[in-house]
């Protein structure tokens, strides 16, 4: 993986909510930072394409093949995150996960309904640019 | 500016985020507040900008201040425009300083929500919105 999120600040802790993930064969890790979609019931695995369920923020590594079947997300902060290419967005607006894993991309309106809208940027962003996204989930 | 947004109840303490100001400028608490550049916010007059929260406190111009917080969580006292909702309708900001307004779907995506009415709105009235920014 590549392009994980980084905290810039965590409101009540950054609110983490636990969710069940799948053990993994070793080798298969998921990093901190990483953005989990809702994958099955209340579980989560590592966000990788567009009109994906967002939860939140991954809280901590999972090291694949640990043993441990659950983790958390971070639900309220802002955090610096990566546009996709030609995933510009605007001032304010509300972006979602794009087909790049841990990158994102201007909202639509299906996002809204499908919760695949990740929070709100703070600044705008460039193609391939990092910017300050307010996350709220 | 007039008819600021009055605190109802804040939860986790109003949730305050703080972004960053002009000095030259007078912003009253309870102020709707807009983003006008990279974490960046002024008093909201801009139909369909994008808001962030309310003042938590007054920026006196050329204080020395350049970091104001805005409330993001609680229930505030907000005035309405000309029309009138029922409750649980989502209200977004309008171009006349601190007055809601019915919200559709581009002020979901741009950003310009507020928040969901836990009151009836009447006409040009004064009702309890749930903020959560």
């Amino acid at each position: 993986m590549a392009a994980e999120v980084t905290i810039i600040e965590l409101f009540n802790g950054g609110r983490p909510i636990r969710y069940t993930i799948a053990n993994n064969t070793t080798g298969n890790d998921t990093l901190k930072g990483t953005v989990m979609q809702i994958s099955g019931d209340r579980t989560v695995s590592a966000h990788s394409g567009i009109d994906e369920a967002i939860a939140g923020i991954l809280t901590s590594e999972k090291v694949g093949g640990d043993g441990s079947t659950t983790v958390s997300v971070y639900t309220d902060g802002i955090f610096d995150m990566t546009a996709a290419a030609a995933g510009v967005t605007a001032l304010g607006a509300r972006c979602a996960g794009s087909g790049t894993a841990n990158m994102i991309t201007v909202a639509d309106a299906t996002d809204l309904l499908q919760s695949s809208d990740i929070g709100q940027c703070l600044e705008a962003h460039g193609n391939n640019e990092v910017a300050a996204v307010r996350i709220n989930k | 500016m007039a008819n600021e947004a009055v605190i109802i109840e804040l939860f986790n303490g109003g949730r305050p985020i703080r972004y960053t100001v002009s000095n030259t400028t007078t912003i009253l608490k309870g102020t709707m507040a807009e983003l006008s550049g990279d974490r960046t916010i002024i008093a909201n007059t801009n139909d369909n900008a994008p808001v962030v929260g309310i003042t938590a406190a007054e920026k006196v111009a050329n204080d020395g201040a350049t970091t104001l917080s805005v409330y993001t969580d609680g229930i505030f006292d907000m005035l309405s425009d000309s029309g009138t909702d029922v409750v649980g309708t989502l209200m977004a900001n309008s171009a006349t300083e601190n007055t809601i307004q019915t919200a559709d779907g581009d002020d979901l995506l741009q950003g310009s929500w507020i928040g969901y009415y836990v009151e009836a709105g009447t006409n040009a009235g004064t009702e309890a919105v749930r903020i959560n920014k």
